[in-house]
């Protein structure tokens, strides 16, 4: 009943820049909870990125739970039906429904992105390979020479 | 050199400014052609019509929004998590195949 529809290219990489030794991470001697801070503070700078998209998504995945919630219950007056309860409406067909259609369109973008880019171009894009480098080098070392070893 | 500086500055933040532009347009179609959409069968049913305003305060016009937005951080959640650890061999969007887990970017 709704709209799929999406389209987002995605920034390709993980981000977060590789700093190993924080440089005020150093001090030998300081005590467990000082360390415990900077561990969780490297963890979160390490981890940042998936963090923040874990949290928008369960956001809106929460906001759209609870709108679909109040807009299957108008659905169900206009039509004089009973109001249905939060966890029975998440067992309706119109939730599951909601959802999947939208991950199916996902992944279905996601998986076809990251094969098309395998053998398509766009000569310019910071998303696409170069298509002046052919046979890239650099991507994909799993040859002939580095196969047998397992 | 002022002015060549408020350029650059523009400059160096127009792809976010572009999707931002992007997004407020589709934004405000969703919300127009939503209303419409919602009139028609509320005039098919006999019931009251809405305004644009009273159509983005309603639960359908959230419900349609976050429903694709959720899938749309879930989707980049997955190529940054999982090429972490999984490779397509000549992707960009992967690393090189035997580059180890640990190395971060392209």
């Amino acid at each position: 009943m709704t709209k799929v529809g999406s389209r987002h290219r995605p920034t390709s990489q993980p981000q977060p820049p590789r700093s190993r030794n924080h440089p005020t991470s150093r001090s030998p001697q300081g005590n467990s909870r000082h360390q415990d801070q900077q561990q969780t503070g490297k963890f979160v700078r390490d981890n940042g990125l998936s963090l923040v998209l874990v949290g928008l998504f369960v956001l809106f995945l929460v906001g759209q739970t609870f709108s679909g919630w109040l807009h299957y219950n108008e659905g169900q007056q206009q039509h004089r039906q009973p109001q249905v309860g939060l966890f029975e409406y998440i067992r309706t067909g119109s939730y599951g429904e909601a959802v999947f259609e939208n991950w199916e369109s996902e992944f279905l973008q996601m998986g076809l992105y990251v094969l098309l880019t395998t053998f398509l171009f766009q000569r310019g894009s910071a998303e696409s390979k170069d298509p002046d480098k052919s046979d890239e080098p650099e991507t994909g070392g799993f040859d002939a020479e580095d196969a047998p070893r397992g | 050199v002022k002015k060549g500086g408020l350029v650059c500055k523009v400059y160096s933040h127009s792809l976010s400014i572009a999707f931002a532009i992007l997004f407020a347009l589709s934004f405000a179609g969703h919300a127009l052609w939503g209303v419409k959409a919602y009139n028609r069968e509320a005039v098919q049913h006999g019931e009251s019509v809405r305004s644009v305003w009273e159509y983005i305060g309603s639960s359908q016009f959230w419900f349609e929004s976050f429903q694709n937005w959720q899938s749309e951080f879930l989707a980049i959640l997955a190529i940054v998590v999982l090429s972490i650890w999984l490779r397509e061999k000549g992707s960009p969007e992967s690393k090189s195949v035997m580059a180890p887990h640990s190395k971060t970017g392209g």
